[in-house]
């Protein structure tokens, strides 16, 4: 199968002082595909995602999006490279509104001066209405017009979560990770976040990938697994490749029972 | 501000009515033409092109469309239409939230001599199925992915419907079967045949009358199917007319549109009404931001259900609960100078020194709660549906909303209303002009109207029309009754007054709507037909008892958990005992159980309008029922639950039944409705 490669890790190492977390990790992420990245607690699913936005360096290997090396940037320059990241833990103002927000993470687009966003008028103006623009239909997508003027703060956990991604969306991203997007929702909450995340990678055509725990979730919306167990690739495939898969079932609940 | 009209001239309005056409002109202040909803619609378009005629909130913006541009959406989605196969006669069913679109494919069908109706938008498939065969509908319009998805699960068993037309697309990217078609296309359809066929839409807006059907009104269905009225433009001229009698409004007021269109109400006010007298119709962003929404936009007037009043009032109570002692404290004091003020003016005895002391309230709190609520320029809301208990009425009015209640039928419209200077406490109003009631022997009120404002029968169901419709009297099926000075009482449908064992006659809906008044209480179904006393199954209101628990430190998860709490028990025993004391002592309600679940339209326990069904309610409940009366103190049941994707899935709980010491003296009205049947 040979489709464009939008995220290549190769053969990443990590360690924190004797502890291994990685130990030689590479998979790809093709265009338009919704990657299930899945393993048991402690695996070094979420050590992943943090060396490729750049909080973590890598000890060891290579991390390439579209092409071009990102092993050792920092953290505001992957982004504005276009990685999007949902964080497993709400990272939002919690004072703001959900529109202010949204209006944040807009912020690395925005480009006026001091000056001009004070007085209030020509470019400033415009530049103010043309990222609204954009907000309120990542608010109309997510459906969370009902909450645009509350503040964070107030908003239950399923919801920060939706605002989180908006957070992402924002940013105009060209790759989307999500870092256990549901964890902590109940069933209905799960099902719109399953929904959205099917929506995005059909409408916006650019890749997510999934770290996620539960099992129906993944299987249900992921074009392809990878799975994780002590820093390592245990398999790569289809979900049900993976759902038939002996050796993962056996490191992920030390069970046959999986799904 | 009622403009005077001479009894002469308004007889002669409706005489014009009754058969006429050309223009009702200088009446309260309209000019209304006798036509068809499509010829008005292109004649304010050509009179008012530029002036606003809807407007929907999108993005967080409100945005306008003018007449013309209403009327070019219309035109080119029905000759869209008719390029797709769509004939005169034919039917729609439209699908879907309030929105502009909800208009134009209802306007555009009957622009092509079609007949449109509306289906609530949490139907199950099945039901759809039923509406769609029933109705001999050939198109269908369907908001979004999941309007469309419930027609794809039927499409096979709907083999007449052509075309499902959807105008969100949001999610249907990917969506391949062109039995599925976008609004947008249709209107792009409709501009390249207007290209071959120039004179087409003319001609078909001309053929359509006055007296055509322009739409199915669905009974709501609590005994049975619904049976689908067939309803005339000249009906809803003729509703819309007496309304406007004592409740008129300028042209280019606003009006806010968030009642499900599929009821008749709407057709009524939002299509008609708006359309005649070129008002703003104003659509809320989804059906979520409704509140906020209808705040900024403040309609002058609205009809809608008893319930959604109940919401607001518990929704009220509980903000207020949770409001600071400052707060609390202007509350109580301005409601009761509102009180007061209120009942002092109704005896025409308000001096200055309760003028200012309400001057004062308004501006501490009366204004602010009306305007909290969107009702600040409000003339008149009409409350529709089930009766609503006094304590709403009073309270609503004391706040300063202009709530005036009425008793209408979806066969001929408005029967009795409301209006300044007929408001008697629990009554709904005087008789209408050209209605005439009659109480039969057994209770029953019949109702007889001009051939105007009656419907035109049920559609494809001669049996039902002549069952209902017999020597021109229409037999509502509703027991009520006329006062000396002409008011009329609404009691209860016939088929839910019950007796109790020893022959006292109850009725079981205005208890549940009394009992409806506690914040904790969302719902309830009353028991005790030919038994010893009256039970109650209550389905506490998740949000306020939850709050209420949080707040005395009661833990709990589930709906089931909650509402099996000893605490809960003991707040809904003590929130029916208040209740108690406004109904006759026989009637008192002695045993009750908090109910595991929630009343759920789905599985077939009430109707899309939240009214109770309440034969397979008694069947599925029969176990709890049999219980109270055999005096049970725990039930254990077992219920089936039907999910909204399909599954079913089964609910194992014990139920516990509390009795309620009786104390306390007779109500009013309750008195007034055991007296009379």
């Amino acid at each position: 199968m040979k489709q464009d490669e939008v995220l290549k890790i190769e053969d990443i190492h990590l360690s924190f002082g004797g502890v291994h977390a990685l130990n030689g990790v590479s998979f790809c992420v093709w265009q338009g595909e919704i990657l299930a990245v899945i393993g048991p607690n402690g695996a070094g699913k979420t050590c992943i995602v943090n060396c490729v936005n750049g909080f973590y360096r890598p000890g060891k290997g290579r991390i390439y999006f579209q092409g071009t090396e990102i092993t050792r940037k920092q953290p505001h320059k992957i982004c504005a490279m276009g990685i999007g990241r949902v964080f497993q833990n709400v990272e939002l103002y919690t004072g703001l509104t959900v529109l202010e927000n949204l209006m944040a993470a807009r912020h690395s687009r925005m480009k006026q001066g001091i000056l001009s966003n004070a007085l209030w008028f020509g470019g400033a103006l415009r530049e103010e209405v043309e990222n609204r623009k954009v907000v309120e239909y990542i608010i109309d997508f997510l459906e969370i017009q009902k909450i645009r003027k509350e503040t964070v703060g107030m908003l239950s956990y399923g919801l920060r979560k939706r605002v989180e991604l908006g957070r992402a969306l924002a940013l105009e991203p060209k790759i989307l990770l999500l870092d256990e997007p549901m964890a902590g929702m109940n069933l209905e909450e799960k099902e719109d976040m399953a929904r959205f995340i099917l929506d995005i990678a059909e409408r916006e055509g650019f890749p997510v990938v999934l770290i996620e725990h539960d099992m129906g979730v993944v299987m249900d919306i992921a074009d392809r697994i990878v799975v994780i167990d002590a820093g390592k690739v245990l398999a790569e495939g289809m979900p049900e490749e993976i759902a038939a898969n002996k050796m993962v079932s056996e490191a992920y609940m030390g069970s046959e029972e999986l799904w | 501000m009622v403009s005077q009209v001479s009894a002469e001239q308004e007889a002669q309005m409706f005489d014009q009515l009754k058969s006429g056409t050309g223009v009702l002109e200088g009446h309260w202040g309209i000019k209304w033409r006798l036509e068809s909803s499509p010829r008005v619609l292109k004649e304010n378009a050509m009179e008012w092109p530029d002036r606003a005629a809807l407007r929907k909130k999108r993005y967080g913006i409100w945005n306008t469309y003018t007449w013309k541009e209403y009327f070019e959406q219309v035109k080119y989605f029905c000759l869209g239409l008719v390029s797709l196969g769509f004939k005169r006669n034919d039917k729609i069913a439209i699908i879907g939230d309030n929105d502009p679109e909800w208009w134009f494919c209802q306007l555009g069908a009957q622009s092509a001599g079609g007949v449109s109706f509306g289906i609530f938008i949490d139907c199950i498939p099945s039901e759809i199925k039923y509406f769609v065969e029933s109705s001999d509908a050939t198109f269908a319009a369907a908001k979004d992915q999941e309007q469309c998805d419930k027609f794809l699960e039927i499409k096979e068993e709907i083999p007449n419907i052509k075309k499902v037309i959807y105008w969100e697309p949001k999610g249907m990217w990917r969506y391949e079967d062109p039995w599925l078609i976008d609004f947008k296309e249709v209107v792009r359809l409709g501009r390249e045949y207007e290209k071959a066929h120039p004179e087409l839409f003319d001609a078909m807006v001309n053929q359509v009358r006055v007296d055509d059907p322009c739409c199915l009104a669905y009974t709501s269905g609590t005994t049975g199917l619904p049976k689908a009225a067939v309803i005339t433009y000249r009906s809803l001229l003729a509703w819309n007319l007496t309304l406007w009698k004592y409740y008129p409004a300028e042209v280019g007021e606003d009006y806010f549109s968030f009642l499900c269109p599929a009821w008749a109400v709407d057709q009524i006010l939002g299509f008609v009404g708006c359309l005649q007298q070129k008002m703003v119709v104003n659509f809320p962003e989804n059906p979520e931001t409704v509140v906020t929404d209808a705040r900024e936009i403040s309609s002058v007037m609205e009809l809608a259900g008893a319930r959604m009043w109940e919401e607001r009032y518990r929704d009220l109570l509980t903000r207020i609960d949770d409001a600071d002692f400052l707060k609390k404290f202007t509350y109580r004091v301005s409601m009761a100078i509102g009180r007061r003020y209120r009942g002092l003016k109704d005896k025409g005895r308000v001096g200055l020194w309760w003028k200012s002391l309400q001057a004062l309230a308004e501006l501490c709190a009366l204004h602010q709660l009306r305007d909290r609520l969107g009702y600040v320029r409000s003339r008149v809301c009409l409350v529709a549906g089930a009766m609503m208990s006094p304590e709403l009425f009073s309270f609503f009015q004391t706040i300063g909303i202009p709530l005036y209640t009425y008793y209408g039928i979806t066969e001929a419209g408005f029967v009795a209303m409301q209006f300044p200077g007929a408001t008697k406490q629990g009554s709904t109003g005087k008789i209408l002009p050209g209605r005439t009631v009659k109480i039969s022997e057994e209770g029953e009120v019949w109702v007889k109207a001009d051939d105007a404002m009656m419907f035109s029968g049920y559609y494809k169901n001669d049996e039902a029309t002549e069952k209902a419709l017999q020597d021109g009297w229409y037999h509502t099926g509703d027991a009520g009754y006329i006062d000396p000075e002409g008011y009329f009482f609404f009691m209860d449908r016939i088929s839910e007054m019950m007796s109790l064992a020893d022959g006292t006659k109850f009725s079981a809906t205005y208890i549940e709507s009394e009992l409806r008044c506690s914040r904790y209480i969302a719902d309830v179904m009353i028991v005790g037909h030919e038994r010893e006393y009256v039970g109650a199954l209550v389905q506490i209101d998740l949000k306020n008892v939850g709050q209420w628990a949080e707040n005395h430190r009661i833990a709990y998860n589930t709906f089931v958990d909650l509402s099996q709490k000893e605490g809960v028990y003991d707040l809904i025993r003590q929130e029916i005992e208040k209740t108690n004391t406004r109904i006759p002592e026989r009637s008192r309600v002695r045993f009750f159980v908090n109910l595991h679940k929630e009343f759920d339209a789905d599985e077939a326990e009430m109707t899309r309008t939240r009214k109770l069904k309440r034969a397979p309610l008694e069947a599925k409940y029969q176990e709890i029922i049999e219980g109270i009366y055999g005096g049970k103190e725990v039930i254990p049941v077992h219920t089936e639950v039907k999910y909204r994707d399909g599954r079913t899935g089964f609910v194992d709980a014990k139920v516990r039944v509390m009795r309620i010491e009786s104390r306390g003296q007779g109500g009013s009205r309750g008195d007034v409705i055991a007296s009379e049947s």
